[in-house]
């Protein structure tokens, strides 16, 4: 059987974003047998240089789309110019990177066209003949395993699931570009520009270690904890996850994860992180990783070197004042 | 002008919870705790700050579950919703969020809502979709993950800061009626106020009875929910917490990390 995948590639003006590179990895692990058509559109103002690029390296066929509102992220817009393109493909899969601009689009594409949608995809498997998808609940706790039941579904893909994946695999087509201008409108939509978030801070880049606080560390006041065990290393560095700091009790230079900073020091230590891929992307690649968690089943146990099974806020002070017997004495 | 908050009941994550023995979703048994989805806190707050800046405003929440979702919907007259919206279903468990957008649209389109807010995602099944999948139903405008928002009453728009990864954000205006999902962070959600709790407490939620059975088919088949496979890559330090700390030190000290 004939099995058509669309791949939805993510622009920020005209540039394609690191990521779109994971939806070939995922694609060729959802074509095992390599019998179907592959086509990657890529939405933007001006990309016939960006879909030339593409096609070339990646070694499947490739379509631009364009329109001046798709200089920036415009899921409406796009979903709208899409549907043209859905109607003659009748694709078996469409993909999409599982950020913010990806997710709106799955959803509004899955309306349209009365498909199934499921999100934050991190493995594909066959069972009895059917493609199924697995993907993570309850910060990591639990993993579900989904079938779509319609003709077409649209999925997102996690990102650093796939990455590392099919690179070594030949390319399984020859790839053309073409690039059409669309004729859409996003009602209701307009996107005023992009901003970057201001950073000036560039401790966590430079630190060999990071002690980083989680939701585990219950109130402000405990921050002097990782703050002391911050103080035993030679060149460590404070952060936290994003509950952190949206309570403000860190600046957002600090935050690390999906929306913060990706840090690879030489040492991770997580204390009171649960381990939420949000966060864990922003972290996984530390030389070591240590994890200090209360809950045995956290998932951050699971990526780490050393795990403890301990409350921070005994742990830590017990830490400090060994080094300073061990060592300092 | 009306504002609808769509808030979801959700285990709380903190407590240790099990697999169900149909290994569908999570058992649901008398001793489970819920709570409020983390991110709608954000988003009823949200909606509470509008109306303090805008006076005329009126806002309702709504739920979709079973009856223990009451919890939640009191909780929201308790910080300062007019009214609560509780969309009965018989059973908990794990809903597809197409079935719940689909309530939450054709309830929406029955009333005039001039701006709807969810939160970004659920804690529980953490999916991202039943904010912007209700936006495509009513076929109204929507922007996920916003971090600021300004409401313009007299030209009917809403300015909002929408995050996106790596540090980024876009600027977007939206046309009313409009669904934002509101990210963490934008706001810090207030605690009840006493006079709130009081009409909480005799104020009757608006009940709207549903059959899910005859809900729209499920679009994609729930097979199995596991623990995820352990990847024995770590060693779990054992002992007493001290006999923990010298093991650490140890090693911290053979890879010359310690000051």
């Amino acid at each position: 059987m004939q099995t058509d995948i669309l791949l939805i590639a993510e622009t920020i003006e005209n540039e394609l974003t690191p990521l779109s590179n994971e939806l070939i990895a995922f694609a060729r692990k959802l074509l095992p047998n390599k019998s179907g058509r592959l086509l990657m559109v890529i939405p933007g103002q001006a990309v016939q240089q960006v879909a030339e690029q593409a096609a070339e390296i990646f070694g499947i066929p490739v379509l631009g789309l364009e329109h001046d509102g798709l200089r920036y992220p415009n899921p409406p817009l796009l979903a709208a110019g899409l549907q043209p393109v859905m109607e003659e493909v009748s694709p078996s899969f469409t993909c999409l990177l599982h950020s913010t601009r990806g997710c709106q689009l799955a959803t509004s594409l899955s309306v349209k066209n009365r498909a199934s949608c499921i999100t934050a995809i991190e493995s594909i498997s066959q069972e009895k003949e059917q493609t199924v998808f697995k993907r993570s609940l309850f910060n990591g706790k639990f993993v579900m395993t989904l079938a779509p039941q319609t003709a077409q579904a649209i999925l997102t893909i996690l990102p650093g699931a796939f990455s590392r994946i099919g690179n070594e695999e030949p390319p399984p087509g020859s790839g053309e570009a073409e690039v059409r201008k669309i004729d859409a409108r996003s009602a209701g939509f307009s996107p005023k520009g992009l901003a970057e978030m201001e950073e000036s801070d560039n401790a966590l880049e430079e630190a060999d270690v990071i002690v980083s606080a989680g939701r585990g560390i219950g109130k402000q006041e405990n921050l002097d904890l990782i703050k002391n065990a911050v103080s035993i290393f030679s060149n460590a560095a404070m952060a936290g996850s994003r509950t952190v700091i949206d309570q403000g009790w860190l600046p957002y230079q600090r935050q690390v994860g999906e929306t913060g900073k990706t840090v690879s020091p030489r040492l991770y230590i997580a204390c009171g992180i649960s381990g939420a891929h949000q966060h864990v992307v922003g972290m996984k690649n530390s030389q070591w990783i240590v994890a200090i968690n209360t809950d045995p089943q956290a998932v951050i146990f699971s990526i780490s070197d050393y795990g403890i099974v301990e409350d921070l806020k005994t742990f830590l002070p017990i830490l400090v004042e060994k080094k300073k017997k061990m060592f300092d004495a | 002008m009306n504002i609808l908050v769509c808030i979801k009941q959700v285990p709380d994550l903190e407590s240790t919870l099990a697999i169900d023995p149909d290994a569908k979703w999570i058992l649901e048994d008398d001793t489970l705790k819920f709570r409020i989805n983390h991110f709608d806190a954000f988003a009823l707050e949200e909606a509470i700050r509008i109306k303090e800046s805008f006076p005329d405003v009126t806002i309702d929440a709504l739920s979709v579950g079973p009856a223990r979702v009451d919890d939640v919907l009191k909780h929201a007259i308790s910080v300062g919703v007019h009214d609560g919206i509780h969309i009965l279903t018989e059973e908990g468990g794990y809903m597809p969020p197409h079935m719940t957008a689909t309530l939450i649209a054709e309830y929406a389109a029955s009333k005039s809502y001039d701006l709807i807010l969810a939160g970004v995602m659920a804690e529980d099944d953490m999916l991202y979709q039943v904010g912007p999948m209700t936006a495509a139903l009513l076929d109204i405008p929507c922007a996920t993950s916003v971090i600021k928002e300004q409401l313009n009453p007299e030209n009917r728009t809403i300015a909002v800061d929408c995050e996106m990864e790596g540090g980024m954000t876009e600027q977007v205006e939206l046309t009313l009626p409009a669904l934002l999902t509101i990210q963490s962070g934008i706001n810090h959600p207030r605690y009840p106020s006493l006079s709130n709790v009081l009409r909480a407490n005799s104020q009757k939620r608006i009940l709207i009875h549903t059959d899910t059975a005859e809900a729209p088919g499920q679009r994609e088949k729930v097979l199995s929910l596991a623990l995820p496979e352990k990847s024995s890559k770590g060693v779990m330090l054992d002992g007493t917490p001290e006999e923990k700390a010298e093991m650490l030190l140890k090693i911290f000290h053979e890879k010359s990390f310690l000051k």
